[in-house]
């Protein structure tokens, strides 16, 4: 089924209704009256204005489209041969939206890269040849698979070929799309010899070409003739300018190039067709405006929407596509693409989309969002609100009630800092920066109404964002609450909005699986059949055996039984086994980052002593925050790296979405790595795209080869950037070869990628260099110790061309062994604090301390379908897992002679990202760490402004790459955290990739938990802390005591802990509480109300000051607690903190 | 064993077994390449031993957004943005060092300037954006993938330490950013910072809600917890070695490092004379030096000043004089303060900025960016004072002598802090020059 069939399918199936309005001139064009006799056809109608070259592309033979304008029917003359391959015929523009053309009407279909459509110029002076003072008219329908900004979709160029044999730079005349403009081009011809050529190029300002949608598009004009150029989208003029060369009299080049269809440039994929063609004709005359008119006609489909089918308590919301990217609400019916229902009016976020593959992928940009639901509207006089980030429309039963403006922020950072206003309610939520607002006033009957609320998003490059946009309802001057067909109350209050939107955003991270699971059904059967293929392969090999008990040693599984072997060889001990609590500590760490809450601890002491830890490995790998403790190493690893201002420094998308994703949905690992090495989908907001991205460095494909190397194959090619690598086995053509496979073309040599001052004629002894810089790689796998590629299994392969899918399959072919050691030794490292094989990513030279349990647990981790929850459980019912930690790592990186033999874990300190989760899990306030972003109001592009969100769990932060050293652009409630976590080994830019982190203690560690903000926060005990509750409850005082103690430290206090707290706490204890005192809350700050937008007033520099003052005064203390006897127990919590017990991993 | 001294070992088992001298490992590799560069197959025999200055600790005052050079240090014939006639925005004066001039504003500096050295010869090839042009200025190189590099702060810190065992050995009076800090090095290199001088750094400043007989109990508590710890525990190092931290940490935050932000204690007057914000955080500088502090980056940029900071594009232009007359005092202030002291000699300043600014005006009558010639001011720090080092040609938009590049200079702040620039640190096994072939601008050693 085409692209048009399943667009015209999907209109019928789901009743359609669209009542948006038609530009004014469709209708002028359906009004325009012809005194000829009326053509039958629109062929008919092309002939009667006699063009020179016209295709209509209806018949082809295998060479190519005949040129209906000759004379002779049969004629071969400007014939349009196909060069490379076309992706076959299409539907062209048909009845009934396009009443000209017969409902055969066939166009031809270019992929970008694949083929064009090339016409030989016979010679001198050829009717393809325009010079100075000829008329052209070039016209064509068009509908583009994408419309980016930047790229030059070629529709039609003479010259520029860069064929050999003929001058490059030889446009005669070109007319291409760019973005949703039209661009006409042609290279001038000097009148006098030796001065330098210019390109001249005319380009439209707002001609809204969208993507998946005919246009008709057609540019006149008289060449050496200033101010003469006009040119048409859809029959209607549109404005432009000449905006490189300038507008000019003289005459274009000319020679005897030939003219392509389709592409320029040698047919490279950036100045490429991409999408549907048809009726491309050439004049050498110029069609009047109303000519052109009357080639466009379009009849607008009748539509309705189907309100029944909407559930009574629920907002459905639909999104269309394909509307242009201008600021207006004049376009065609867009198509329909997605819907799904939730119970209210607010759009703060949506579900997003996934492809086939299941990653994430960016919608067309702009789209439409229609959210629809039957509101029962109370009687008496009501005000209605809406707030929207884009333009936005309501209408109740049909009849438009409220509108609110196109974005309209400049992104100059000169911009006012606004006031917040409260005069709209009496507790309102202020307005957010980039939002807008209107209100009506409704009088209610108490019955039900059709509400519609639409809005643009995205579009003008501005972030595709959804600020606050809602509809609220609420009596004259009271408070507003948002608009619900169901019982959900949700006021306009900062009180009850900011838990709602957390909420709702957690929310969608469920939904968003049931997303993906539902996009990529086939592909997870495809993985399936893959992994049949890879346990086969492997069950072909030599299994491992796994040795016999060894006496006297405990054992719960085979890694017991291949450690124990040897620890028995080597009269080794044991350490002690971890008491219950201490395990759940582990274990909870290890899995979901954050220490056990007081609920999970009861209910596993409640369970039966033996079946207590299966119960809490079943449980916690369950738990969804195994894809949080997981992100924060990945992104180490891959050297995750997005910026959220200007990104120079060597950044990525932040594509640390796509991992957390990965680990929700506990992706097999060999699917983890494919994705991660094809690059699809979403790049600025968190598909794997994102890693593809290396800002400002001159071989991005060469540093993702050095990742792809060192993070999966343990191969360490750092120093192959720049030369042969001196320790290593690897040369720097080993590297670029890689590199080249994942650039998908040879890989060339960057001066950069030198030693400085080195001089390749005279190679050191030390260093050499065998690549010299300019040189190109091909693609090509080098590794062959490692595996040799065999021939892939018939539909192994999407594509069998593709050298990234090529390197994904061999990486993770069964048969490469390493791969899957890598994965297993990385996941041991981390559960058992040192790896099989030392170091982790750098695997030259290095023997594994315990071969054969590698190699089992690699057998082990591909025939169950390279899960990591296997392996996971695996090590976590060892005893191994379960024992004390009594070594540290000191102690293992002494050991010169010999490897680790794992009588215990070795020593751990939690995680930077631990340490923050656990701090919040245990005290129960939330982060409140305000938004990663900088252009909260979306006003700049968004490939320059990234948005990474309120973070919900440590992974989320990023720096906040203030090298403009502005108090305004700082993040005053993200700091504190972003600090923290730097101290404890956490980095929040990540230039390169690292596996360990850094664990020197230093005296900054210790001092930021005992005096920084985010130990203050932990340790005060305001009215939004846990332990104020736990304060509070009537309990004697040394529950009190105990309940703090495992809360915090998951233990019971030791005797003397218990005694020197009750003392500490004992006194005033009975008289601790104010019964009358009041909740406290918060004075509003200023926030939000400073972006990049606005940053260079003054007020937002006073802004940002007085917010860091707020934030360094922290959480206001509780009233309910006496001030003395408070303060003791929040010394109490400090101590708790402070001790090294706290971040140590039992 | 740390990673470190792993490598170590590598090398020295590589270097034997492709059969290099022993004597030669201490001659670095990228000497070696540079000799061979130049022609010379020996060892370095022939090349200029890196002279050894004797500063012991460096302030470098941090222009951020790029100050315009013919706007301060090099300033060259009047401009006019409205008749778009390209050229400096002020009047030139003349200074204690004979036939170098400043621009009016400096006009405190101006008398003194024979303490200076004046750099007007700095450049690279990094302009479009801050961030990257700010790395380059802190790390000598640009962004590669592979490596995370070091500032130039984070170097002084890890070869020479703090030079007290009360005090970090770098701080940081600014935003904290990835290029001010410590790369490949480690945390251990990295910096303290603080935003505000009342507020004192962030991590060993205690709430004010703490007072001293609470922090005595809190103390109590905690000797106990820890003792308890060290008992019930195996006793590892790694935990020794983070208790220890804990007991460092109680004394970094005691009353003996922190009464070094206690600016109250300073003569009004002198504070009065450093002047504003900017001012403080330059007299704070002169207290860390006091206290044991290695390297100080201070931050100048408060763009409350005149809205854009020192990247006066448009109208940021028209204040920029405020922003002048601010560094100017307080500079001034500060080498007259470390001379007072005795400390001058001992001390290097260094008045950087990511680039510099073109003469012509932009539509807003302000200036764009300009990197391949700019100014780097030196004072203090032992070297040979009063030199201008350097020459711009008529508009300053050209080197025309003595080109000084960002290696060299950062290799000239080496040197006057007795570092080897050419010595190798290591990022894992993977030997990285302290900067790329840097030569000291030897003029300004003795």
């Amino acid at each position: 089924m085409n692209h048009m069939a399943s667009v015209k399918r999907s209109l019928c199936l789901l009743g359609l209704s669209l009542v948006l309005p038609l530009s004014a001139s469709l209708s002028y064009a359906a009004e325009e009256k012809s005194s000829k006799a009326k053509p039958e056809s629109y062929r008919e109608l092309i002939l009667s204005h006699q063009p020179t070259l016209y295709w209509n592309f209806d018949k082809s033979d295998p060479e190519g489209y005949r040129n209906i304008a000759a004379e002779k029917q049969d004629s071969e003359s400007f014939k349009a041969l196909i060069k490379g391959k076309l992706a076959g015929s299409a539907a062209g523009p048909r009845p009934s939206e396009f009443p000209l053309f017969d409902s055969k009407n066939q166009a031809i279909s270019i992929k970008a890269g694949d083929g064009f459509l090339r016409v030989v110029d016979p010679g001198e002076k050829s009717p393809l040849d325009f010079t100075a003072g000829d008329e052209i008219t070039i016209e064509a329908w068009v509908n583009l698979n994408s419309t980016q900004s930047g790229r030059h979709y070629y529709v039609i160029g003479k010259g520029r070929t860069n064929r050999k044999g003929v001058a490059r730079d030889n446009q005669n005349y070109g007319l291409r799309i760019t973005g949703s403009d039209i661009s006409f081009l042609f290279r001038g011809q000097p009148e006098k010899k030796g001065v330098k050529p210019d390109y001249h190029r005319w380009t439209s300002k707002g001609a809204g070409i969208s993507a998946h949608n005919w246009h008709h598009i057609a540019v006149t004009y008289t060449f050496g003739k200033k101010k003469s150029l006009k040119a048409y989208v859809d029959g209607k003029s549109v404005s432009g300018k000449w905006d490189m060369g300038g507008d000019t009299t003289l005459a274009p080049v000319v020679d005897n190039d030939e003219v392509w269809i389709g592409s320029s440039m040698g047919g490279s994929t950036r100045s490429s067709f991409d999408g549907q063609l048809d009726e491309l004709a050439v004049y050498r005359t110029k069609l009047t405006a109303k000519q052109i008119a009357s080639h466009f006609k379009y009849h607008v489909p009748k539509a309705r929407i189907d309100w029944t089918a909407i559930p009574a308590d629920r907002v459905q919301v639909d999104l269309y596509e394909g509307i242009p990217n201008k600021k207006s609400w004049s376009f065609r019916p867009p198509r329909y693409a997605e819907t799904f229902t939730q119970p209210h009016f607010a759009l703060i976020e949506i579900p997003n989309r996934y492809s086939a593959r299941g990653v994430k992928v960016d919608r067309p940009d702009p789209f439409l969002v229609r959210a629809m639901s039957q509101v029962t509207i109370p009687k008496g006089k009501k005000r209605i609100l809406v707030r929207a980030r884009n333009a936005s429309r309501l209408y109740i039963d049909g009849e438009l009630v409220a509108e609110t403006g196109f974005h309209k922020i400049s992104g100059s950072a000169h911009g006012k800092v606004f006031d917040v206003d409260l005069s709209l309610a009496p507790h309102i939520r202020p307005l957010q920066r980039g939002d807008q607002e209107k209100v009506i006033e409704y009088t209610g009957d108490g019955k039900p109404h059709r509400v519609r609320f639409e809005m643009i998003v995205g579009g003008s490059g501005h972030r595709p964002d959804f600020g606050e946009t809602g509809v609220f309802i609420g009596d004259p001057e009271q408070d507003f609450q948002l608009l619900t067909p169901s019982d959900q109350v949700v006021m306009l209050t900062d009180e009850d909005w900011l838990p709602f939107a957390r909420q709702y955003r957690y929310d969608l991270i469920a939904v968003n699986a049931e997303r993906r699971r539902q996009a990529s059904a086939e592909e997870d059967q495809y993985w399936d059949w893959r992994h049949k293929l890879a346990k086969a392969e492997i069950q072909k090999q030599p299994q491992v055996k796994v040795p016999a008990a060894s006496k006297g040693l405990r054992a719960n599984n085979a890694i017991d039984h291949f450690i124990n072997r040897r620890l028995a060889k080597e009269e080794a001990q044991q350490s002690p086994e971890l008491n219950d609590l201490a395990f759940l500590r582990r274990l909870s760490l290890d899995t979901t980052g954050t220490v056990p809450t007081p609920e999970l601890v009861k209910e596993y002491l409640t369970q039966k002593p033996e079946t207590r830890r299966q119960f809490a490995i079943e449980r916690l790998l369950n738990d969804p925050g195994w894809a949080d403790n997981w992100v924060g190493y990945w992104q180490d690893v891959l050297a995750e790296n997005p910026n959220i201002v200007n990104p120079t420094l060597n950044n990525t998308g932040p594509f640390r979405w796509w991992i957390h994703e990965s680990f929700y949905d506990n992706k097999p690992f060999d699917r983890f790595l494919t994705e991660l090495v094809m690059m699809e989908g979403s790049k600025y907001f968190g598909g794997p795209a994102g890693f593809e991205m290396a800002s400002q460095n001159d071989a991005p494909m060469a540093a993702k080869a050095h990742i792809v190397g060192q993070t999966f194959l343990g191969l360490n090619m750092k120093c192959a950037r720049c030369h042969d690598a001196p320790f290593h086995d690897f040369k720097q053509r080993d590297l670029f070869s890689l590199a080249a496979m994942l650039r998908r073309s040879p890989q060339g040599v960057p001066k950069t990628s030198s030693i400085p001052g080195f001089d390749p004629k005279s190679n050191s002894m030390l260093v050499s260099v065998t690549l010299l810089p300019g040189e190109n790689v091909t693609p090509k796998w080098t590794f062959e110790e490692l595996v040799k590629p065999g021939k892939f299994p018939e539909n192994y392969l999407h594509s069998e061309k593709d050298t990234r899918e090529q390197l994904a399959a061999i990486i993770t072919s069964p048969q490469n062994e390493r791969f899957a050691n890598v994965i297993v030794n990385r996941v041991w490292k981390r559960y058992l604090g040192h790896g099989l094989v030392e170091p982790v990513d750098d695997w030259d030279g290095q023997e594994p301390s315990h071969p054969e349990l590698l190699k089992y647990l690699s057998q082990q981790f591909v025939t169950h379908g390279y899960d990591l929850k296997y392996l996971a459980r695996l090590i976590f019912e060892s005893d191994l897992y379960q024992r004390q930690a009594s070594t540290d790592i000191t102690k293992v990186q002494a050991m010169f002679d010999s490897t680790y033999n794992f009588s215990s874990p070795v020593l751990r300190r939690m995680e930077a990202e631990q340490i923050v989760d656990s701090l919040f899990a245990i005290c129960g306030k939330p982060l409140n760490a305000g938004r990663m972003c900088i252009d909260i109001d979306g006003s700049r592009s968004y490939r320059s402004s990234l948005d990474l969100g309120t973070p919900r769990r440590a992974w989320q932060f990023t720096s906040p790459s203030n090298e403009r050293d502005r108090p305004s652009l700082a993040l005053p409630f993200g700091q504190p955290f972003i600090s923290l976590m730097k101290t404890f080994g956490w980095r929040d830019t990540r230039q390169n990739p690292v596996t360990i982190r850094e664990y020197a203690s230093t005296a900054l560690q210790p001092a930021i938990l005992a005096n920084g903000i985010i130990g203050q926060r932990f340790t005060r005990l305001s009215d939004d802390s846990d332990f104020t509750e736990l304060a509070l409850e009537d309990q004697p005082v040394e529950a009190l005591v105990k309940a703090t103690v495992m809360k915090t430290l998951t233990r019971e206090p030791t005797a003397d802990e218990l005694k020197m707290f009750t003392e500490l706490l004992q006194p005033g204890y009975a008289d601790r509480v104010n019964p009358d005192a009041e909740i406290v809350s918060r004075e509003r700050l200023p926030r939000d109300l400073v972006g990049w937008s606005n940053h260079l007033s003054p007020r937002a520099n006073e802004i940002k000051v007085e917010l860091q003052a707020a934030v360094k005064q922290g959480d206001p203390p509780t009233r309910r607690l006496q001030d003395d006897w408070r303060d003791r127990y929040e010394d109490m919590l400090w101590t708790l903190l402070n001790s090294p017990e706290f971040v140590f991993v039992p | 064993m740390n990673q470190f001294e792993s490598t170590r070992r590598d090398f020295i088992k590589q270097a034997s077994a492709t059969g290099l001298a022993a004597s030669a490992l201490g001659t670095s590799w990228q000497q070696l390449l540079a000799s061979e560069k130049h022609g010379t197959k020996g060892h370095g025999s022939k090349k200029l031993p890196m002279p050894v200055g004797k500063a012991e600790h460096c302030i470098m005052i941090w222009l951020g957004g790029g100050s315009c050079h013919i706007d301060t240090w090099d300033p060259k014939r009047k401009g006019d943005p409205k008749a778009k006639k390209p050229g400096s925005y002020y009047d030139p004066i003349s200074t204690a060092i004979p036939g170098t001039q400043v621009c009016e504003h400096l006009s405190q500096c101006a008398p003194i300037l024979d303490r200076f050295n004046i750099v007007r010869s700095v450049h690279h090839e990094v302009i479009d954006e801050h961030a990257a042009a700010t790395n380059r200025m802190h790390t000598g190189r640009p962004t590669t993938g592979t490596i995370t590099y070091p500032s130039v702060g984070s170097v002084v810190a890890h070869q020479r330490g703090a030079a007290s065992e009360h005090a970090p050995a770098y701080v940081l009076i600014g935003y904290p950013n990835v290029t001010r800090g410590p790369g490949f090095l480690g945390s251990k290199a990295g910096y303290v910072y603080l935003t505000d001088t009342n507020a004192g750094p962030s991590g060993f400043t205690r709430s004010t809600r703490v007072g001293q007989s609470r922090q005595d109990r809190r103390e109590r508590l905690l000797t106990k917890m820890r003792a308890n710890y060290r008992q019930r525990s195996f006793g590892g190092q790694t935990i020794q070695d983070y208790d220890e931290s804990v007991a460092e940490a109680l004394r970094l935050s005691g009353p003996e490092f922190m009464k070094v932000f206690e600016l109250d204690n300073e003569k009004s007057d002198l504070r009065n004379a450093y002047g504003g914000e900017f001012g403080q955080r330059c007299l704070l500088s002169r207290r860390l030096i006091q206290s044991g502090v290695r390297f100080i980056e201070v931050s100048h940029n408060l763009n409350f000043v005149n809205g854009t900071g020192w990247d006066t594009h448009n109208d940021g232009q028209l204040n920029q004089h405020l922003l002048i007359k601010e560094l100017d005092s307080a500079l001034s202030a500060l080498v007259l303060d470390l001379e007072q002291n005795k400390l001058l000699d001992k001390t290097l300043i260094v008045v950087a900025s990511e680039f510099g600014r073109p003469a012509k005006f932009d539509g807003g009558g302000g200036r764009g960016h300009q990197s391949k010639a700019f100014s780097v001011v030196l004072a203090g720090g032992g070297l040979q004072n009063g030199k201008t080092i350097g020459e711009t040609n008529e508009l300053g938009e050209e080197i025309v002598s003595r080109p000084v590049s960002v290696p060299d200079l950062h290799a000239t702040i080496y040197c006057a802090l007795g570092i080897d620039p050419s010595e190798e640190l290591f990022s894992g096994d993977r030997p990285v020059p302290i900067t790329d072939l840097g030569q000291p601008v030897r003029e300004l050693f003795g």
